[in-house]
């Protein structure tokens, strides 16, 4: 076995362990077959709080079932950089925590951790007037606790991240919502799972501000049909809209509720 | 993103892309596209491999002197390396890799480079490595072995339009791949099967044995794949302001 990087800042578990193996998951397409205890349209229902991290400038913690994540936003502060910017610069950091996954991820930065952060990058960067902050930064740090589907963690990350920036103060043109779709042949299901996504044909993620009607994100992948994309973000847009109602919610009870 | 742009430029782009009928810097109507050019089998070692530049970049010499530089120039490789599979998945994978050369972003620091390289790795690996898109003739023992194909990309120079330079160069180096020909080979001895973990053997046997080829390509084209979805699988749009005029 070759020695493994030796991570001296944590308690390093044995070198080499396997997860445990589950009997009963195996299902292949039976993930797709069996019935969702929801409609085909219906999303999962979203427990959204913003202003739990005290010490940052606005932070929002989001829970549909299975996918929790917390988010933080620091800012608009100091770039660190000389160089002069005209508009300020957004900097999305994601992180899933060790014990997210079903396998332990290394606490390390990989692949995944950067797709997401782009996905949520690229959803919430036009709604921010970043031309107001010059030379100035806005740090939005994401960490995942429990991971779903990476779908589900772009689409809930890319609602948390417009929360916090929302709790935060920052000036923006319209809150970001989000939503996931799945397709496989002519089925089209809204939010999946992640053993959905692994027997769909394709997945869609939409984002959008449902106050503008303008969309910030749409990024497929997978075999998807023109009609069945064009279809996957018809739904999408319009269960934005019931999302962007809980995300308006959440924000005024935050605020009346503060002293 | 290969230059910064002054506001007086910018202004000027946009003022004249917003008239009617918008204008391009060099002249092109807004679906127009730079000439393509494509060669497949550019690397003799690699078993399938593409080189597609957009814009002049080897023929217009005259035009290196400009600011905006040549055109977009990506090549792609295959390699084929034998792999052991689990027993249940179907064997065969295609994984792929972009690497930019810092000779096209001489702007960008090293970590930011790596950042892009991986954002286009990633990009491209979701479309290409996607599991239904997987050809079946990349196994050789069901169960056992079969082909890893690793897709490998450079970047040589990026005038814009380098996601379309990257799919047409996978795509064409995919088209050019040959994959050997294999045998599986049972031993009839006492004991022996197929399962015996130096199964290495097998494939050897297969390739350079008494009856089969000793040269390992075949004229024929053994990937099978549906190619003309490729242009639309995997859409992320991108706001991309650095896409030439």
């Amino acid at each position: 076995m070759a020695q493994s990087t030796f991570d001296r800042r944590r308690v390093n578990g044995p070198e080499e362990s396997f997860p445990p193996v589950f009997d009963d998951e195996d299902d292949g397409g039976l993930g797709w077959v069996a019935m969702r205890n929801r409609g085909a349209e219906d999303i999962r229902p979203i427990f959204l709080q913003p202003g739990l991290v005290s010490q940052a400038n606005g932070s929002a913690y989001i829970e549909t079932e299975n996918t929790k994540l917390a988010c933080a936003v620091y800012g608009p502060r100091q770039s660190k950089t000389t160089t002069y910017s005209e508009r300020g610069r957004l900097n999305v950091e994601v992180k899933f925590a060790p014990f997210s996954c079903v396998r332990r991820r290394a606490p390390l930065r990989d692949a995944e951790d950067r797709a997401v952060a782009i996905a949520v990058h690229q959803s919430i960067v036009s709604s921010i007037c970043l031309e107001l902050f010059p030379k100035s930064t806005i740090d939005v740090f994401i960490v995942v606790i429990e991971n779903d589907g990476t779908e589900g963690c772009i689409a809930s990350g890319s609602i948390a991240a417009s929360t916090a920036l929302a709790d935060a103060g920052i000036e923006m043109l319209g809150l970001v919502a989000s939503c996931s779709a799945s397709v496989r042949g002519d089925e089209i299901r809204l939010d999946p799972v992640e053993k959905e996504v692994a027997a769909a044909d394709g997945t869609v993620i939409l984002a959008c501000m449902p106050a503008l009607s303008s969309v910030t994100n749409v990024y497929q992948s997978g075999r998807v049909s023109a009609q069945g994309a064009l279809k996957c973000m018809e739904l999408c847009q319009g269960r934005c809209i019931d999302v962007h109602a809980v995300m308006a919610q959440s924000l005024l009870s935050s605020r009346a509720s503060m002293p | 993103m290969t230059t910064a742009l002054s506001k007086a430029e910018i202004s000027y782009i946009r003022s004249s892309l917003l008239s009617a009928p918008p204008l391009r810097a060099d002249g092109r109507s807004p679906e127009d596209f730079r000439p393509i050019a494509i060669e497949t089998g550019v690397a003799p070692l690699a078993n399938g491999s593409a080189r597609v530049s957009i814009g002049e970049s080897r023929t217009g010499r005259e035009t290196e002197a400009e600011g905006a530089g040549g055109g977009t120039e990506v090549v792609a490789a295959v390699k084929l390396e034998v792999d052991g599979v689990g027993e249940d998945k179907e064997g065969g994978k295609v994984i792929c890799n972009v690497s930019c050369s810092p000779a096209a972003y001489p702007h960008l620091s090293s970590p930011a480079l790596d950042d892009l390289q991986s954002d286009l790795t990633s990009v491209i690996g979701s479309v290409l490595s996607h599991p239904s898109l997987c050809p079946k003739n990349l196994v050789i023992v069901p169960g056992q072995k079969a082909w890893a194909l690793r897709l490998d990309t450079i970047i040589f120079a990026d005038a814009g339009n380098v996601l379309d330079c990257l799919m047409m160069a996978c795509r064409a180096a995919l088209v050019d791949t040959r994959v050997p020909s294999t045998r599986s080979v049972e031993y009839r001895a006492p004991v022996r099967r197929n399962e015996v973990p130096d199964d290495i053997m097998d494939v050897d046997e297969g390739r350079n044995g008494p009856s089969s080829l000793l040269e390992t390509r075949e004229p024929s084209r053994v990937v099978d794949f549906e190619l003309t979805d490729y242009w639309d699988e995997g859409e992320v749009l991108e706001v991309r302001d650095s896409w030439p005029v």
